[in-house]
Parts: structure tokens; C-alpha cells; sequence
């Protein structure tokens, strides 16, 4: 079922008008990747930005002629006499935070001057999702009403439409999220471990609660980018281990059930037909099966090919 | 008369005391916790009749040194003596039920119960449903004091007449040095008559139980009576640590079996369907409900929940429960999915595991039942200022963190196996200081696995000596994981439930990056996030197949064009894609939070004044088919064989000729009574 709210005033049409979106995170360019579920994800040059960690401005410019454009399509909206503002509203629910930026009147002038509105969050302010749309409101009512106007729209603060897209950026990155975690264990203990934890492998989801690698950063080998507070690439004793534990994941699954569920997995051609669900152990398997063209003929052939894996 | 000694010879199938004593090492659980989850589960095993109470009271007496060595032969009165040279005095612990059988059979007999309890250490329990399957349990009376242990007991034989015999027993480490009887080579030995059988004379037991302060048994009562012999303070204690004995019970072992009894048994202490309620009391005095802690209250209440919830199978995809009153406390599920609840409880099912039952339905593994609290609840505040639940459960040994939840598991004889924090967060960690989340997981007794085991019997059967924990045994391979997978499943609803998902994770920043950064290099772009499903590898192609979602008509309104009168709106509809034969478009009121009343739905809850909006034109304009090659729109004018329309108050429907429709435009006049209630226009596909 389709909803479509019609509120009792006149408010700006559908049809957008342009504006200009763009988002830094210290002084460096986010670069935008619309998502399959119609969020946003944001990198840097190729590393994602996650909200945990990283700030976020986001820039909206708004150019003289989309204003002038504006200011004539809202003298069918706005009461004789009232003025219009513009600002950006945001919500992030996983946070459940929300806030208006500071509003810029729409002045009733001819002489335009491109607007630009910025907004800023520290790391850690946002959670799961950031939504953002630029909202254009009634900042100051009409002095008097006509004899015999029933114009609703009259009141401070209601909304007239919005200008551009409505945009939610996703904070954790593109939302896949592979699960390694740093765990302070023994000195003398192994210096990484695996849980391989699904109760149904086809069906459980490739997270943290069903599959993941432990990195012990007390071990006295452990690698400086799980210790160290700077940002550093991945050392090649992670990737070794990544590559490893992928292909002890599918050693798992091969021994499961005397491997009739790695076989489904290799059989499946494609997901609309998969027997598994998407997101789940079985989903990244194949994923991880396909993608890098992994061997399985024996355990020596799979570490082999795993051991290729590019990361 | 004294008891008369007799040492079990060593020989090469002979049990060595050492080892015996080792059996309990290794556990984390104090040795008080130990003896009252051992005794009071034997109590419980050993009740006479379901239906009646089973009373176990935990005393403890002073009584003169002298009198309590004189009952013993004259080697082990002079070791006593020697060993407590500077005590006129001596503590005895007595564990005292009825409404038992008592320690039924004869001593001849190796299946008796009396000869398992005090000859036949090690011996595993094998009555269905029992608390513990080791039987090396009961050795932690020996721990307790200076390796002698009593046994009194009264019950009827098979002739209905009523048999009492009086019976110590002694394990000690036959390689210490300092060990109170030398001349036992095994470390093993009893005390009874001159057969090496329990006394069971009244004229040879009275004199004894007088001695050592016991009362005997009424001559209609059945039950045994656990003896320990200078029960040790320090001992008992010793386990607390180093620490600082901060709480209440520390320091004082009837303080301490007193709260032991509801950490472990708290679900005991309420009536259980077809099992024996437990009426518990220490030096006398009774266990009741007005004694109990708020968090063991809390226990019983989800036990309770669990109990009332088992057969709706609706829990299998977890029921969402609010308060509904508060004293007593009501539950009523909350139909709202966006906010936290206060309890939860849900039946985890695995796939392809066990059989089904005698409906033809598969099982649950058990069911969680969870509820939310605050200080307030817990009765943490002025004027009671009662302890955490935490300090409670874990006391002042271990170091806890507040915030993450605390699960018990329990099976059938509903003792509390174990209670976990960190091993069982898997990154659950309340975010609210002052808010605590109580689980308890109740395992299905009922369920049987595919080959038949019974769920209660498997678990039971990999239970460690003390019963304090659910592991896998290397041994038992092939039911594996079912531990783990308990764990995860009922981490995992914890987190759907009252976690968000992101906060839960308790982590290095740095690390979140990582695993991002790993994720977009390893994994599909937005991978199990919003269930997308990525197109199918090269190579492999299947022929396109329009998914639902694109099949979906689609509603717009051109807002610029709306026109408003005093009464009335004028609005210009789009409709996209109408693939569907029969649409329908209704006004309904805007309720606020993404919800909508229709009319029927306003005039059967507000009644007056009436529906706000009525439908008063509705006029196609124009349509938009797909032109031949199946890309571009075109526009032409409506033809009368195209659509079908009717139309009443709230609503109208739209019949089309078969085909898909690229666009459809109407016009429509809306009549408005109130202007403070927004309309909504809805889409809905109509059946024929």
C-alpha cells in the first residue's frame, strides 16, 4: 500500500529543485556511493567513513538561480506577507538524536547570493544511519490575514516542502562489515582464535555472533594496526590470518554434515535461486568461494587458493 | 557404645580418598554454594510424593568437643581430641529434609540408596529428570569440616515399617602426613557396627544423635539427615577471596547458605507443576517469600512467565510483554515493535534437530524469558538501599560489570545450573547505568533429540561434576554444540530485543574500521544489511525476472497544482505502473506516527463528530501507455473502455482493461469538516 499525507496548506511541489551536497571528514573529501537499499555510504579515497570514529560536515550549497526559482514558486505557497527560511534537519535513530542547523531566511530580494549551509558531528555522535534533507519553513507569519483567507500555513515553523533529495548515509561504511575483533587475552595465549558458532549456517548471518576471528592484543606478535590508536593499513601477518580463517571457515562447513551444505552452497548459480539467505554464513561463503575462484579439491588446494585472496 | 571403625582396603579397583576429593577441584563456585545445591537437589530427587512439600533446613549448633569425639572408637576420639586440643567446643552442621524417602534399601544391597550415598562414591544419579548425573557431588560434605561425615536416616521398607540407621563416613587424602587417621591405606573408611553396616537400633542410634545435638526423626517421618562434624567457619568461607568481605553474608556461613539457597533454588521455593515445592530454612528459620531478594523474585516471576507462555507457539518469534498492572504484576503483550520492552519472552527453535512432538510440531531447544529493570524495581533505593543483582549472584569475589545482563540457565529441576555475564555478552552491554536485564533460559525437558535422546538426559549427561555449567564433551560428539548453540541463540534475542544493534557492540574504535574496511574489500556492498541480493556471477546469467517491487503501482500528487478552498481540496493524481486489474484509492485520516484511520475504522472509535473528509468528485484526465517497443510513454486521451470507475464517500476503485498502464492522472475534490486532521491518500491493489 502506497501513503501519500496531503497536508491542509499549500507546500512546495515534488519536483526538486537542485542543490548541491557534499561531505568532508578533517579537512578531506567524502566520496558518496548510493546503496541497493537507497542509503548512502561515504569513503575517503577507498577507506570507508565510520561514524564511530570519523567526523562528518555535510555542505549544502544552494546557487542564485535555484534561489530566484525558489522565492517565485513560493508565492504560490507562502501567505501574503509571510517570509519563508531554509535549513537542514537531520535524525539519526540509532543514536535517537535529532536537530534543525541554524535557519537562513529567505529574504524577499532580487539580488541573490548563493547560500551555503554547513553542518558538523564529532566521531561518535551518529549511529547506524544519518538522514538529512534541506527543509524550507514558515520563519515569520504573516503580519494580518486577509478578510475570508482559511490559509492553515500561517503559523511559525510549518513546513512548506523540501529542497533536493533526502539523503541517509549509512555510519558503518557500506555496511558490510567482515567480523574480526581485538580481545585482550593471555600473553602466552594464541596469538589469534576462531568461533565458529552458527547454529544453521544457510540461515544464521555472517556477524560477530556466528563466526568471528579473535586478535589477541596481548600477544606479544600481534599486529601494531589492533594496537595502535593511529590508522594504519593492514600488516601482512592480518592478511595471512583472514586468508586462514576464511579457509578454515569452509574446512568447518565441509565437515558439518559430510559436506552437503558446502556442495548447495557450490551449486547455487546465482542468489535469486539460493538456498540460503542473503547475509547469512552460506551467502558469504559463496561469495568468498566465487569471487576469488577458491579451489576445494583438497585442504591443501583451498588454504593455497585462500592464501590468493586479495584483501 | 562407640561406633566401631572400618577402613576400606587399598587394592587395585579400590578408590584412593585423594582422588575422590580432587573430583571437586577446579570449580569456581564456593564450597557453601556447593554443599546447598548438592544437598537440597538430593532432597528434592528423594521426595516421597510430588504433590506434598519436601522441608530441608540447614543448621548449625555448637557442642562440646568431648562429646561429639566420644562417639567415635577409641583411636579416632583420641585423633579428634589431639587434632582440636585447644577447642572445648566444635560446630555441627546438620542438612535436615522430610518428605523424602529417606536412604531406602539395604546396606548389602550395592543399588541401595544408603550404600550409594555413603559406600559407592562416584556413583552416578540415574533417575530421570535428576538434578545431577556425577554422584561425586555429594563428596563436598567431606570438604566441609574434618572429612567425617553422618548420615541419619529414617525411612519405611517395603513392609511399610518405619527403619532408622546412623551411619559416618570418612575420605581424606591418604598421602598427607597430618590426615586424622593414618591406618586407612585408601584414605577411605566408615563408621557403624561391627558388620562395617549403619547402626539402625534406636537404643545404639539415641544416644548418639543426643550427643551431637540432632533431634531424631517423629516416628511417622521419613527423611535423612546430613551430619557434619566440626564444620569449619574458615573452610567454608576461604573461597570468597582476599578481597574484603563487603556483603552482609560473608561472614557468616548460615548468612551465607541462607542466600545460597535462593541464588540456586529460588525457583524451587513457588510451586511447581509436578514437582515437589522446596520449603527451605536455616537454623529454623523459614525461607519465606517476604525474605527472598528482589532479583531471585525476579527469577521466579520469569519462571512464572515461562511456565503461563509454554504453550502459545506465537513465542517462537518472541513476544514483546509490558506491564499491564503492577501489583500483583500482569504482563500483555506490546504490539509496538520500535521501543524497548519491559520483559521478553521467546521459544528458540534450531532446524534439524529434534523430533517432533506427539502434534506434529517441532520443539523448542527451551524458551527465554527476560525482563528489563531499574534501581527503583530492585528496591536499590531509599528507604531499602537492597544490593545490586550482580553483587547478589557474583558477591564480592568477582569483579562485574553492572551494565551487561545476567543469564541463568536452568532445566528440569528448575535449580539454577548457572548464572553467566561476560561468556554469555557477546557485546550486550546496557547502555543505561541504573537499568539491569535479568534472563532466565529454561531448558525443554520434553524435547527429544533426533535419535531419540532426550534434550534433559544429553544436557544433564554433559554437565560438569558440581552441575554448574553446560559444555560439550569430547566424548558425546555427536549432538555437539548444542551448548553453544543455546548461548547464541539466546544472545542473539537479547540483542533483537533490547539492543540496538550497533551500540551493542562493545569495541575498539579502530577495530570498527578495520572490519569496515575488510568488508568492502571481501564482502558484497551492503551484505546482509538490508538483505539485497547482488546480481548473479558472471557468466551464470538467469533471464531477468521483474522483481515485486517494480511491479508496484505507485502514487503521486502534484502539489503545486493543489488548489484549496474553505471546504475543500482539489488534488491532481498520478498512479505509476498500474499493472494491477483493480486499484483502489481511499481518503484516510493522518493519526499521526505513520499511522492512518480509515472511515470505518473513525466512526467505530471516535464516532462523533463524524469522518472528516468526504470524496465528492473524481475524474480521470488522462493515460499513458508503454508505446510498442516497450521504453517510451505516450500520452493519448482516456478512451471509456479503458477504465472502470466507482466511487463512494471515502474511496473508489479503479477497474482497468488488462495490460500495464505506464500512468494514470485523476482529479480529485476532497470536502474537509476539520482542517486540524490531515487527509491521506492511499493505494491499495484491490482483489477482483
Amino acid at each position: 500500500m502506497r501513503k501519500k499525507i496531503i497536508p491542509p496548506y499549500p507546500t512546495l511541489s515534488e519536483s526538486h529543485l537542485e542543490v548541491i551536497v557534499s561531505y568532508h571528514s578533517d579537512g578531506n573529501d567524502l566520496q558518496p556511493e548510493n546503496l541497493t537499499d537507497g542509503s548512502t555510504s561515504l569513503s575517503c579515497n577507498g577507506t570507508p567513513w565510520i561514524a564511530q570514529n570519523d567526523s562528518l560536515t555535510i555542505s549544502i550549497e544552494i546557487d542564485s538561480d535555484v534561489l530566484l526559482k525558489l522565492k517565485r514558486t513560493m508565492t504560490n505557497v507562502l501567505p501574503a506577507g509571510a517570509m519563508a527560511g531554509i535549513a537542514l534537519s537531520w535524525q539519526s535513530k540509532g543514536s535517537l538524536k535529532c536537530g534543525v542547523s541554524d535557519p537562513i531566511p529567505l529574504e524577499p530580494s532580487n539580488q541573490e547570493q548563493p547560500i551555503k549551509l554547513e553542518l558538523k558531528f564529532k566521531p561518535g555522535e551518529i549511529r547506524d544511519t544519518l538522514s538529512h534533507e534541506l527543509i524550507v519553513y514558515l520563519q515569520s507569519p504573516a503580519d494580518a490575514l486577509e478578510r475570508g483567507e482559511t490559509h492553515k500555513c500561517n503559523t511559525m515553523g510549518a513546513r512548506l516542502g523540501i529542497l533536493g533529495d533526502h539523503h541517509t548515509i549509512r555510519a558503518d561504511g557500506r555496511g558490510s562489515v567482515f567480523p574480526i575483533f581485538p580481545v585482550a587475552g593471555d600473553k602466552s595465549g594464541a596469538l589469534w582464535s576462531l568461533n565458529c558458532n552458527w547454529s544453521d549456517c544457510k540461515n544464521d548471518s555472517f556477524d560477530g555472533d556466528s563466526f568471528r576471528i579473535n586478535i589477541n592484543t596481548n600477544h606479544r606478535d600481534c599486529p601494531g594496526e589492533w594496537t595502535s590508536d593511529e590508522k594504519r593499513p593492514l600488516s601482512p601477518l592480518t592478511k595471512s590470518i583472514i586468508r586462514d580463517a576464511i579457509a578454515t571457515l569452509i574446512l568447518s562447513v565441509q565437515s558439518e554434515d559430510g559436506s552437503e551444505t558446502w556442495n548447495t552452497i557450490k551449486r547455487t548459480e546465482s542468489l535469486s535461486d539460493a538456498e540460503f539467505s542473503p547475509g547469512s554464513v552460506a551467502h558469504a561463503l559463496w561469495h568468498f568461494y566465487n569471487q576469488n575462484k577458491l579451489n576445494d579439491e583438497t585442504p591443501a588446494d583451498l588454504m593455497e587458493s585462500c592464501g590468493k585472496i586479495k584483501l | 557404645m562407640a561406633l566401631i571403625f572400618t577402613p576400606l582396603d587399598t587394592g587395585r579397583y579400590v578408590a584412593r580418598g585423594r582422588l575422590v576429593l580432587r573430583t571437586l577441584e577446579g570449580t569456581d563456585l564456593n564450597s557453601l554454594d556447593i554443599l546447598v545445591r548438592e544437598s537440597i537437589q538430593n532432597s528434592l530427587d528423594a521426595a516421597t510424593n510430588k504433590a506434598h512439600p519436601v522441608t530441608v533446613d540447614f543448621s548449625i549448633i555448637e557442642r562440646p568437643k568431648e562429646a561429639i569425639c566420644s562417639i567415635f572408637d577409641q583411636t579416632t576420639d583420641e585423633q579428634l581430641n589431639r587434632k582440636f586440643k585447644d577447642s572445648p567446643s566444635c560446630n555441627v552442621l546438620t542438612i535436615r529434609d522430610t518428605g523424602t524417602t529417606g536412604l531406602t534399601g539395604d546396606f548389602e544391597d550395592d543399588n541401595s540408596k544408603i550404600y550409594k550415598l555413603i559406600a559407592d562414591i562416584g556413583r552416578a544419579q540415574e533417575n530421570a529428570g535428576a538434578g545431577g548425573s556425577w554422584g561425586l557431588g555429594k563428596t563436598i560434605y567431606y570438604h566441609m569440616g574434618t572429612n567425617i561425615v553422618g548420615f541419619y536416616s529414617q525411612t519405611r521398607d517395603s513392609k511399610n515399617n518405619v527403619r532408622s540407621r546412623l551411619s559416618f563416613g570418612y575420605i581424606e587424602d591418604e598421602r598427607k602426613d597430618t590426615r586424622l587417621i593414618p591406618s586407612t591405606p585408601s584414605g577411605i573408611a566408615w563408621w557403624g557396627n561391627e558388620h562395617g553396616a549403619p547402626i539402625h537400633t534406636k537404643a545404639s542410634i539415641l544416644p548418639i544423635l543426643k550427643k551431637l545435638g540432632v533431634p531424631p526423626f517423629k516416628a511417622d517421618e521419613t527423611g535423612t539427615c546430613i551430619i557434619v562434624p566440626f564444620f569449619s567457619q574458615a573452610e567454608s568461607l576461604v573461597n570468597i577471596g582476599e578481597k574484603a568481605k563487603t556483603l552482609p553474608w560473608e561472614n557468616n556461613e548460615a548468612d551465607y547458605i541462607k542466600l545460597s539457597i535462593q541464588r540456586w533454588y529460588a525457583n524451587r521455593l513457588i510451586k511447581t507443576k509436578g514437582k515437589s515445592t522446596l520449603k527451605a530454612s536455616v537454623n529454623g528459620q523459614r525461607l519465606t517469600p517476604s525474605k527472598i531478594a528482589p532479583v531471585f523474585e525476579v527469577m521466579q516471576r520469569l519462571r512464572k512467565l515461562t511456565d503461563n507462555f509454554k504453550e502459545h507457539h506465537g513465542a517462537r518469534d518472541g513476544l514483546r510483554l509490558i506491564h499491564c498492572t503492577e501489583e500483583p504484576l500482569e504482563w500483555k503483550i506490546d504490539k509496538q515493535q520500535d521501543s524497548m520492552p519491559s520483559a521478553y519472552l521467546k521459544a528458540l527453535h534450531f532446524n534439524q534437530t529434534f523430533q517432533d512432538d506427539e502434534r506434529s510440531r517441532t520443539p523448542p531447544v527451551g524458551w527465554i524469558a527476560a525482563q528489563r529493570l531499574s534501581e527503583r524495581d530492585l528496591k536499590m533505593l531509599p528507604p531499602n538501599n537492597l544490593l545490586s543483582p550482580h553483587q547478589y549472584i557474583f558477591g564480592s569475589s568477582t569483579d562485574c560489570d553492572e551494565q551487561l545482563p545476567i543469564v541463568a540457565m536452568s532445566r528440569s529441576p528448575q535449580m539454577i545450573v548457572a548464572y553467566n555475564t561476560s561468556d554469555w555478552r557477546s557485546g550486550l552491554k546496557l547502555e543505561t547505568e541504573g537499568e539491569y536485564l535479568i534472563v532466565l533460559f529454561v531448558l525443554n525437558s520434553k524435547a527429544r533429540l533426533l535419535d531419540g535422546t532426550k534434550l534433559e538426559e544429553y544436557i544433564r549427561s554433559i554437565e560438569n561434576p558440581t552441575h554448574s555449567d553446560w559444555k560439550d564433551s569430547i566424548l558425546k560428539s555427536k549432538h555437539k554444540g548444542i551448548p553453544v548453540k543455546i548461548r547464541n541463540g539466546v544472545v542473539r534475542a537479547l540483542r533483537n530485543s533490547f539492543f540496538n544493534s550497533t551500540s551493542a557492540i562493545e569495541d575498539e574504535p579502530r577495530a570498527a574500521s578495520i572490519r569496515a574496511q575488510l568488508g568492502q574489500n571481501l564482502l558484497p556492498s551492503d551484505f546482509g544489511t538490508a538483505g539485497t541480493r547482488p546480481p548473479a556471477i558472471k557468466g551464470k546469467e538467469k533471464p531477468s525476472d521483474p522483481s515485486p517491487r517494480q511491479s508496484q503501482p505507485s502514487l503521486s500528487i502534484q502539489d503545486d497544482k493543489t488548489e484549496y478552498t474553505h471546504d475543500e481540496i482539489k488534488l491532481y493524481l498520478t498512479v505509476s505502473n498500474a499493472k494491477h486489474t483493480r486499484l483502489k484509492i481511499s481518503i484516510e485520516a493522518d493519526a499521526g506516527a505513520g499511522k492512518t484511520m480509515t472511515s470505518n475504522a473513525w466512526t467505530d472509535e471516535i464516532k462523533s463528530p463524524g469522518f472528516p473528509f468526504e470524496l465528492i468528485k473524481f475524474e480521470l484526465t488522462g493515460i499513458r501507455t508503454l508505446k510498442n517497443n516497450g521504453k517510451a510513454p505516450a500520452f493519448r486521451p482516456l478512451a471509456p473502455s479503458d477504465v472502470k470507475s466507482s466511487i463512494d464517500a471515502a474511496s473508489f476503485l479503479l477497474t482497468l482493461k488488462e495490460g500495464i498502464y505506464q500512468q494514470i492522472e485523476a482529479e480529485l475534490m476532497l470536502k474537509t469538516s476539520d482542517r486540524s486532521v490531515n487527509p491521506v491518500i492511499t493505494l491499495a491493489t484491490a482483489e477482483a
